[in-house]
């Protein structure tokens, strides 16, 4: 019984330090400071599903795929810096409101997401640090 | 009973050496368009991300955080994996008021010395040096 709950507190534990499943941001509007959140289900990966809720509490379901980060940073703006020797990755989301983001987001090879940006169709720029 | 006193010892002795490693380093922010600093802090300068706190020139106050992608770095040429990390670039996002979000996007070497440019969500530049 002890053993159990011992390893039951062990995986919360992990869940919550985020060394196992989702990875979770703020992102701050740059028009407003407002915030809303992204979630990628599987930081990991090289593709995946994410999901996001925005200040409106508008929910947003999409996807995030690998690309080349020659590619990443023709999209993203100046201050959102990619390397050869990084992971960048493209998402598209589409929210109850209409809003769609398209957000672009750098990691460590293999490693869970660093920070990204994500950019509305009114142009309205989101950031985020994870 | 001395081999626990030793161990623990050890322990103490280690975590007094990690935690004088963590070293924070000052910069400053500077408004692109006014002759005037204000100061940041990275907390854990060497870390690959961590926390900032932040004065604008205006005497405002921000907490945040950042976080890297290697840049430069050394291969270890048995495992193909990298071996050190000679630069990192890296984005910050600081909270200021309550609608008031600075974002700054860096580059910096392995002692933790960089310099970037950040804009704000009043549509003013600065050009930070660390």
């Amino acid at each position: 019984m002890n053993t159990k709950l011992g390893c039951l507190s062990v995986i919360g534990g992990l869940l919550l330090s985020g060394c196992v499943g989702a990875q979770q941001a703020q992102m701050y509007s740059m028009k407003d400071a407002s915030t809303a959140t992204l979630v990628v289900d599987n930081p990991g990966a090289s593709a995946g599903s994410v999901s996001g809720k925005l200040a409106s509490g508008a929910s947003c379901h999409g996807s995030f795929s690998t690309l080349d980060p020659s590619n990443a940073k023709k999209l993203a703006s100046p201050e959102m810096m990619f390397t050869e020797n990084a992971s960048a990755s493209v998402a598209v989301l589409s929210c109850d409101s209409g809003t769609v983001l398209r957000c672009t987001l750098a990691r460590r090879t293999g490693e869970s997401f660093s920070y990204g940006e994500c950019r509305d169709q009114g142009g309205t720029e989101y950031s985020m640090v994870f | 009973m001395f081999e626990s006193l030793s161990r623990c010892f050890a322990l103490l002795t280690l975590s007094v050496l990690s935690f004088g490693c963590a070293s924070a380093r000052e910069g400053y922010l500077y408004d692109s368009k006014a002759p005037r600093k204000g100061s940041i802090v990275f907390q854990d300068a060497r870390a690959a991300s961590g926390n900032l706190v932040a004065e604008l020139a205006d005497g405002e106050r921000c907490t945040g955080k950042f976080n890297t992608i290697p840049d430069d770095v050394e291969m270890d040429d048995e495992t193909r994996r990298v071996a050190r990390e000679d630069s990192q670039v890296g984005m910050a996002l600081l909270q200021c008021g309550t609608q008031h979000v600075v974002r700054c996007g860096f580059q910096r070497d392995h002692g933790g010395a960089g310099y970037g440019h950040c804009s704000d969500t009043a549509g003013r530049h600065f050009d930070l040096y660390f």
